[in-house]
């Protein structure tokens, strides 16, 4: 594909600059997670003996292990269900550009636009009446909405610019609109569905406010719940602090790590299939 | 637009052909890939959940702004227009939409385009182009708070951005990074920047990815340099990506909170202020949260005439 | 568009109405179920976790309660607590604050009538007056308050030993004070005003003498609108203030210094001391070298000799009027109140209690504030008499105008006094 050049090379070594400049505050964080605390050199220099205590206390004091696992539930639940429905609700608003398609699809558009406050205390409301505060439902359930208009959009963007052909062929061959989705469109969507799956559970990994309010009370808590509570009460005391948000970090990089090979494939396999 | 590369670009870009008998079959069943309004059912549970969770709720909350609502009583007054008129008659919230369009314009331009050069440094051949994907993105992955404590660490006079810029000879670039009105603003654009730049670039990776091989390939069998080639092939096949890109970051810095507000909650003495965090202030602060659903309907407002009209403009530009 | 699709719109916008309709049924506070349980639900601020959980562990071993503690950092508290009991879903007991210049604060909440009457309880006589006010409306009271704070210097002593100083007792002498510790190359006080909160601590510490000294009620005149911000001591807090930076008492560029950073400065010995309140001591303390030792002293604002130090109910603990499990609330509540409470709490982190009679080993700067709250130096923290966090809010824009020269002291206390009057 690409000839491996003095240019790449020369390309490579930009590339390599910029990303130290890019990677210097997350060097912090990581150095001063290994000090002991009341260590007050500056944060620049690498720490000399390492220590892990203080990923001991942020893991035990912050409960961190219960939370990673709700976190993980949600986040799965919601974004399995959001990539389904919206690139289900993105075929037909991409596909057809008039009419109703058109009012549904700006209807979904207009749902980016409205500050997140306005509909925190009715909608905080109707959870309660319908019995779900408290649970993990009533975050997927918020999530799946919320999440809709921004995913609908990265999907009819993408599937606009692709050519129908393919799908006109299955359904020449006798293949249901269904059928032509599962198997024909949604793997020629594999590119922008790695961004939208990541994208989104970065999101609902990262949110706080939501799961604060409508998990208060019980004992679950999500990862950024406790991580907050935990940061409060720690102010100042970064090495343990940071710690603790490494922590929160690492499962949500790994994945996108696995991901993004995955990604390439799926987009190479996509245009054969 | 009608060089010649431009012209190859077209047809490699056409996709292959059907066959002639199938053709023949499509045109007897009428619409375009026989997709009929009946395929509008796709779009029910999507449309279920955002109606019950965003539609609804956002129709009883918008409504408050009419109102004279605490934010704790269980009793308001309408009021019509009253907060509307106020907003557009106090100096605060005319500064704060003022600050609010400054700084959607330099995170749109800035990330848009740190962004997309990441993206066409990491999807050339380097060996390295995993890690470095994968450092690029690092930040995105991180809490806004989180990043927001992280910088805010950084950015004090004697914290490591200071430190850095000592030790590379750089001294004389030292700020009071967020002691200063102007570079308080600055500071705030660097680290959305910082922060975002990773998720543009995973947009645009995705569009450069959609982008067949042998289109490349063509154009550099047609002679065309690279950056006439990155002109009459990469860029015109981009425009999904940019059109997604550039409406997301429009968006995200109008509606931008977080950094704003534990960076700079925005101080120093009110230069730094939003319609998102004065909307916050206004609700679960100041005991106005009627007003400040006002201010979060302006703000919509705000969001809607720039995004859209962008997404117009570049839908008009593919058109053309 | 079509009418059809007008049609369309029109049914999903009613649809959706129709779903918020069921909504909007009654949430009003009602009086909670005093019917004993074995539960309860406590919310309270971060700052607050050590001494919170230390207690909720003691009582639930106490009375076999199971108890639900959440935690959240205060802007986040108060966001959710707010939202929480306009729709009845409020824990049982939470953390509220004295006064009303603040969105969590007495004053504002039980304005909606959300929280019980805890007037007939015990430990009410038992309150530190000049403070047990805070926490009352109309003579009824609405609070537990847990500890005490105040607003003075925690310094380092062996710094100041190094220097060979002591410490200042009046104003003037504290202007030359700064320029002692100036010249031996520090600073007297670290000041991270990029914190907006810590630039209310100086005004408040000077506002005792200046203020207050002379007009201990002019709280009351402020609320009749016989006193204005303008015109009041007010002003030469501000003019000291400012004075003060041109001294060099400060840090150079307090305004791009966080709070955070200024406790390095004090722990690093690059500043004597700080001025902050007794409340984060612990977490200056926490992040000071093993072994250090620290002071604390009024921040003189006049020359009389005599230096008040403000201080005020720091965290207090109020019921839920419409509380799920309202029997274990009062009990809890009036379980903190007990000497054995006391000791757990203190135990956790330091602080003066706000019940009188309380006995307790505690550190020397907390010592010595007590020494000083004891002889009846004192005056109010003046937020907690302000309407809402609005002119909180004016007061920490304009000190940031203040230093930035973006603002005249004239401006900042007209911006005050406009906020005022906006309730």
């Amino acid at each position: 594909m690409f000839r491996y050049t003095r240019i790449t090379f020369a390309r490579e070594i930009l590339m390599f600059v910029v990303a130290i400049v890019f990677v210097i505050p997350i060097y912090v964080l990581v150095n001063l997670s290994l000090r002991e605390g009341g260590d007050v050199t500056s944060p620049l220099v690498p720490v000399f003996s390492p220590t892990f205590d203080n990923y001991a206390d942020a893991w035990s004091q912050a409960g961190l292990a219960t939370a990673l696992l709700n976190s993980a539930i949600v986040t799965v639940v919601s974004v399995t269900i959001i990539v389904v429905i919206s690139s289900m609700a993105a075929y037909p608003l991409a596909r057809i550009m008039s009419g109703l398609s058109t009012t549904v699809f700006w209807l979904i558009l207009a749902g980016m636009l409205i500050p997140f406050q306005v509909a925190l205390i009715p909608l905080y409301q109707t959870m309660r009446d319908v019995g779900l505060l408290g649970s993990l439902w009533a975050l997927i359930i918020f999530y799946c909405g919320s999440q809709v208009p921004f995913s609908v959009f990265l999907y009819t963007g993408f599937l606009r610019a692709l050519p129908r052909e393919y799908e006109e062929a299955a359904a020449i061959d006798g293949a249901g609109t269904l059928r032509t989705f599962r198997s024909v469109v949604f793997p020629l969507l594999r590119p922008i569905t790695g961004t939208v799956v990541i994208l989104n559970a970065i999101t609902v990994w990262n949110d706080f406010l939501v799961p604060l309010l409508y998990l208060s009370g019980t004992p679950q808590q999500t990862v950024t719940v406790a991580l907050y509570a935990f940061v409060g009460q720690f102010v100042s005391n970064w090495p343990v602090v940071f710690a603790g948000l490494v922590i929160s970090i690492v499962p949500v990089l790994v994945v996108y790590f696995l991901m993004q090979k995955q990604i390439i494939r799926g987009f190479a396999g996509g245009l054969k299939g | 637009m009608t060089s010649p590369a431009d012209v190859t670009v077209a047809d490699a870009a056409a996709p292959p052909p059907p066959s002639a008998p199938r053709a023949g079959r499509r045109s007897r069943r009428g619409g375009p890939a026989g997709l009929s309004r009946g395929l509008l059912w796709f779009a029910v549970p999507a449309l279920a959940f955002y109606l019950f969770a965003v539609v609804a709720p956002t129709l009883r909350g918008g409504m408050l702004a009419f109102t004279n609502w605490d934010g704790l009583s269980q009793n308001y007054d309408f009021i019509g227009f009253e907060n509307f008129t106020r907003i557009f008659t106090t100096s605060s919230s005319l500064d704060a939409l003022k600050m609010t369009l400054v700084f959607a314009f330099a995170i749109t331009i800035l990330q848009n385009g740190i962004g997309l050069l990441l993206a066409l440094g990491v999807n050339s051949g380097l060996r390295s182009q995993n890690l470095l994907r994968v450092v690029f993105f690092a930040p995105v992955v991180i809490t806004p708070v989180v990043v927001a404590y992280l910088w805010k660490f950084m950015l004090t006079p004697e914290g490591a951005v200071n430190s850095t810029l000592e030790a590379l000879g750089l001294g004389f670039l030292k700020q009071s990074w967020l002691g200063d009105p102007t570079w308080a603003a600055v500071s705030v654009v660097m680290v959305v920047v910082w922060q975002h730049a990773g998720y543009s670039m995973v947009i645009y990776l995705a569009g450069l990815q959609s982008i067949p091989q042998d289109l490349h390939e063509a154009a550099a069998v047609d002679g065309a340099g690279a950056w006439r080639r990155f002109r009459s092939v990469t860029w015109p096949l981009l425009a999904p990506a940019t059109t997604i890109n550039v409406m997301l970051t429009i968006i995200g810095g109008l509606k931008m909170f977080t950094e704003v507000f534990v960076l700079t909650g925005g101080g120093p003495g009110g230069s730094t202020e939003t319609l998102s965090t004065l909307l916050y202030k206004s609700a679960f602060q100041f005991n106005e949260f009627g007003y400040g659903i006002a201010l979060a309907l302006v703000l919509a407002a705000v969001v809607a005439v720039f995004s859209i009209g962008q997404y117009r403009l570049s839908n008009r530009k593919a058109d053309v | 568009m079509k009418t059809r699709n007008i049609a369309v719109v029109a049914g999903v916008a009613a649809a959706a109405l129709g779903l918020s309709a069921c909504g909007s049924d009654g949430s009003s506070a009602t009086s909670g179920n005093t019917e004993p349980t074995d539960s309860l639900t406590v919310a309270t601020t971060s700052n607050n976790q050590a001494p919170m959980e230390a207690v909720v562990a003691a009582y639930e071993e106490e009375s076999g309660v199971d108890v639900n503690l959440t935690v959240a950092d205060t802007s986040q508290f108060q966001t959710t607590i707010r939202t929480q009991l306009s729709s009845g879903t409020a824990p049982d007991v939470f953390t509220v604050w004295a006064g009303g210049g603040n969105p969590g604060a007495i004053d504002v909440l039980q304005g909606a009538g959300y929280l019980a009457d805890l007037s007939d309880r015990s430990w009410v006589s038992e309150v530190d007056p000049g403070t047990a006010e805070t926490l009352q409306i109309d003579g009824k009271t609405y609070g537990l308050p847990s500890k005490l704070d105040a607003v003075g210097t925690i310094y380092n002593v062996a710094t100041l030993d190094e220097l060979g100083l002591t410490v200042p007792q009046t104003y003037s002498d504290l202007l030359q004070y700064c320029q002692d510790v100036r010249d031996q190359g520090k600073v007297a006080f670290a000041l991270g005003i990029q914190t907006d909160w810590v630039t209310q601590l100086i005004p408040y510490a000077l506002v005792a003498s200046t203020v207050y000294g002379e007009d201990p009620d002019f709280n009351d005149q402020l609320a009749s609108g016989d006193a204005t911000f303008a015109g009041s001591g007010w002003d030469a807090a501000f003019q000291q203030y400012l004075e003060m930076n041109d001294a060099g008492c400060f840090n150079d560029d307090p305004l791009g210094t966080d709070v955070n950073a200024s406790y390095t400065l004090l722990n690093t010995g690059e500043a004597v001391g700080v001025v902050q309140v007794l409340a984060s001591f612990p977490q200056i303390q926490s992040t000071a070298p093993e072994g250090t030792e620290f002071g604390f002293f009024p921040l003189p604002g006049d020359d009389s000799g005599t230096n008040p130090i403000p201080r005020g109910i720091g965290v207090s603990f109020a019921v839920n009027e419409a509380a799920k499990n309202k029997a274990n609330a009062l009990d809890f509540v009036d379980w903190l109140a007990t000497q054995e409470a006391i000791d757990v709490w203190f135990g956790a982190a330091p602080g003066i209690p706000a019940i009188q009679g309380a006995e307790l080993e505690v550190d020397p700067v907390i010592q010595s504030a007590v020494d000083i709250i004891g002889a009846g130096d004192v005056a109010p923290f003046p937020d907690q008499s302000w309407p809402s966090a609005k002119t909180q809010a004016a007061l920490f824009t304009s000190v940031q105008q203040l230093f930035s020269g973006q603002a005249s002291v004239e401006n900042a206390l007209q911006a005050m006094d406009e906020a005022y009057a906006a309730g």
